[in-house]
């Protein structure tokens, strides 16, 4: 069959820089190294204590080791935002934009920020609120709880002085804001975005998804017919964004290309999936639509993939109803079995593996997949990493309140 | 007929303002406070410990049930004001009972701080019970994005959508979105705007007045604004309140703090700037809200003082200072 060619948009994006703290290890290569190995990264949790909640297995970040001077900061910010600072340091050295992008440097107006994330600095809301109900609450722990702190930090770190938002779409947030930094790229506002998911684990939020019984008692089996729900993990992904042709212009080396996404809500319900996922099949058809890439050249998919009950079918349902029968030849990964769920991070970090996917031609198995079920019934890639032409990728997320988003990456001509 | 407006590309058309505050509720009640501008603050009804704020601007006569067709289990009072606002906002359109296309209308809304009230709730119970004892049905309203998911399903909004959390830029950030999914023809409605509600966790979290400013008043509210396409308002007859023309996010600094308005104003190749409307100041500071809030209160001043003058909204991340991220708004009359 003769395949459409793709039109070539005037105000091209790349990717140009990676960074990722995750239970992995706190740079992008651990991940990368980690994910293709099958390894999984799932520890005791031993942050709090986990008495109460259905699984004390979570993916937690060790040994975390972080110096506010670091980055010319004259307090040190909540765990949250120090993943993301230093997921941010490796973007930007990685993208070989350090000496321009560094705090003290005079602020680059054609430099922002798009980040992402569900809980804000969530330690320092439990610290504040510990403070509140023995009547001594502290301001401090208000601000470094307060969403919009973690702008004001990462461009002060950064001399970042262009545009900047932040988007909190549950676990479909850092998805979102690849998609809106892209957007903001091709309208001309700005020449390069940082893009940044984070968030961390803390007691409330945790314990809120143990009793939705998201949280499985049992493993995370992303699409496997023995699965019973999720585990989470914290971290944080950071994706250096720029135009094409400011990219050329400075001999960067350039991951993928970014062709368009698309965020919506399912209009059904605050927990439950819609029947046959409806919700994300139109996240999927929109940032197909946007991108000018027909579905059935799409090859591979980073799936959201929970491993809870009706998600991961509503999911293969979505991807079923959009590609049709080219659903069966592309690749579909869920990395949450080997990283967990990585909650306002998960959707920046699954955008980044899927750029590197595109960039090696290689995608890392859904590990810990154990027993297939007929209702999910894709190539999941569950017998190790596997080299792969990709010339068109989607990473997928969706989150608590029936949110979605999706970007479509691909490979530069 | 859209040569003799001279509309230009980045223009969009108000065709629907919600606005809930403490100096009224819906476009007259808010419309008539603000040409008596007298400011409507004082000690809360609602909340019991507000600490050192003892003077603030409450939605006093709210009831969310005044505005639903249906009674809700539960709901945070982020999320009654949302879905209030944008009841109020789409019947002022003239699009409440109509037939839209669910995925032509689209939703995009800015919060500082989300729930905090289900926020306090939850892990009040999680500190002080365990981890077990918490809500799963308050937590799922303790996400920053439920105000919106809730509105989305309440007014069956399958269009494109966005959550910001920004401090008190959150609603230009949506706002930002929203012009964009109109532009590229995503959507034919956007409900856009903010929010955030007075509580105890907000107030005893502050800043104490002496640093954020002696005559700082802390506000709640929502506003949501129905945007659409000049030409698709025109096509339909819809009163057209105002345009709302470029704007600009970005990051001011001490020695620009009028970063943003330099950058807006060039966007729209406008020389001398535009005027700075000057926030009424009656209704507090309402964080997430300020900026939509604003925008309604300026169209109102020009639909009371009609010019063809473009009018700009400023607005700052945190109330005390003029550095960090900021964004402005152009809004001219429709009239």
């Amino acid at each position: 069959m003769m395949k459409m060619k793709r039109p070539i948009p005037e105000n091209r994006i790349v990717v140009t820089g990676l960074g990722a703290v995750t239970p992995f290890g706190p740079t992008c290569d651990a991940l990368w190294q980690g994910l293709l190995s099958g390894q999984r990264a799932l520890s005791e949790l031993t942050k709090f204590d986990p008495t109460g909640l259905r699984n004390t297995k979570a993916g937690q970040i060790h040994d975390w080791q972080f110096a506010a001077a670091d980055f010319s900061l004259e307090r040190t910010p909540d765990e949250a935002v120090q993943f993301l600072l230093v997921a941010a340091a490796e973007a930007i050295s990685d993208a070989g934009l350090s000496k321009q992008l560094q705090s003290g440097a005079p602020a680059h107006p054609q430099a922002g920020t798009v980040l992402a994330t569900n809980f804000g600095g969530g330690a320092s809301w439990e610290e504040y609120m510990s403070g509140l109900l023995d009547k001594r609450p502290s301001p401090d722990h208000f601000a470094d709880f307060s969403f919009h702190t973690a702008i004001s930090d990462l461009c002060h770190a950064f001399a970042l002085g262009g545009p900047c938002s932040q988007l909190s779409m549950a676990c479909a947030s850092g998805t979102a804001a690849i998609g809106l930094a892209a957007e903001m790229i091709r309208d001309g506002q700005v020449e390069m975005i940082l893009v940044g998911g984070y968030d961390e684990l803390a007691p409330s939020p945790l314990s809120g998804l143990s009793l939705l019984r998201t949280i499985t008692d049992d493993d995370l089996r992303p699409f496997s017919a023995n699965r019973s729900g999720t585990l989470f993990g914290e971290g944080a992904g950071v994706l250096l964004l720029e135009s094409l042709e400011h990219a050329r212009k400075r001999g960067a080396r350039c991951y993928c290309e970014v062709f368009g996404a698309w965020q919506n809500n399912n209009a059904y319900h605050l927990t439950a999936p819609d029947a046959g996922g409806a919700g994300m099949a139109r996240v999927l058809a929109g940032a197909l639509h946007k991108a000018g890439v027909p579905a059935d050249q799409l090859q591979h998919i980073n799936a959201h993939g929970t491993g809870t009950e009706y998600h991961d079918v509503a999911e293969t349902e979505a991807i079923k109803s959009v590609l049709g029968a080219a659903a069966y030849d592309a690749t579909v990964v869920s990395i949450k079995g080997a990283l967990s769920h990585l909650m306002g991070a998960a959707g920046a970090v699954e955008g980044l593996v899927a750029a590197l996917s595109i960039y090696h031609q290689k995608v890392p198995p859904t590990t810990n997949y154990s027993e297939p079920d007929p209702a999910c019934d894709l190539d999941y890639v569950t017998e190790g990493c596997r080299d792969q032409n990709i010339q068109y990728a989607a990473s997928i997320s969706a989150g608590i309140g029936g949110d979605n988003s999706c970007v479509i990456l691909g490979r530069l001509d | 007929m859209m040569d003799r407006i001279r509309l230009h590309d980045y223009e969009l058309a108000v065709t629907g303002i919600g606005p809930i505050c403490s100096i009224g509720i819906g476009r007259d009640d808010f419309a008539a406070s603000m040409v008596e501008r007298l400011p409507a603050v004082g000690p809360s009804e609602r909340l019991g410990d507000t600490g050192v704020y003892t003077d603030v601007a409450e939605c006093w006569d709210f009831v969310v049930e005044d505005y639903l067709s249906s009674k809700k289990t539960y709901l945070d009072r982020c999320s009654e004001l949302v879905l209030a606002a944008c009841a109020l906002a789409l019947e002022d359109a003239r699009l409440a009972g109509t037939q839209i296309d669910p995925t032509r209308l689209g939703l995009a809304l800015g919060s500082a701080f989300g729930c905090l009230d289900s926020m306090t709730n939850h892990t009040a119970r999680v500190q002080t019970k365990g981890l077990r004892f918490g809500s799963p049905m308050i937590f799922t309203h303790t996400m920053v994005n439920s105000p919106t998911a809730l509105a989305a399903i309440e007014y069956d909004v399958q269009g494109p959508l966005g959550t910001f959390a920004a401090g008190s830029i959150s609603a230009a950030c949506a706002l930002e979105f929203a012009a964009r999914r109109l532009r590229d023809g995503d959507a034919d409605f956007m409900l856009v705007g903010g929010c955030d509600a007075l509580s105890t966790a907000l107030l005893r979290g502050l800043p104490r007045p002496e640093q954020i400013g002696a005559d700082f008043v802390p506000g709640e509210g929502a506003a949501v604004l129905v945007l659409e396409r000049g030409e698709t308002a025109l096509n339909r007859g819809a009163a057209i309140h105002a345009y709302v023309g470029p704007m600009s996010l970005a990051v001011a600094s001490d020695a620009s703090p009028d970063a943003v308005l330099q950058k807006v104003a060039h966007r729209a190749n406008l020389m001398p700037f535009p005027d700075v409307f000057c926030s009424p100041g009656t209704y507090g500071h309402t964080f997430g809200a300020c900026m939509a809030l604003d925008l309604c209160a300026a169209i109102e001043q020009l639909r009371s003082q009609p010019g063809s003058d473009w009018l700009a909204i400023v607005g700052y991340s945190a109330p005390a200072s003029r550095t960090g991220p900021s964004a402005a708004v152009l809004v001219r009359s429709g009239t």
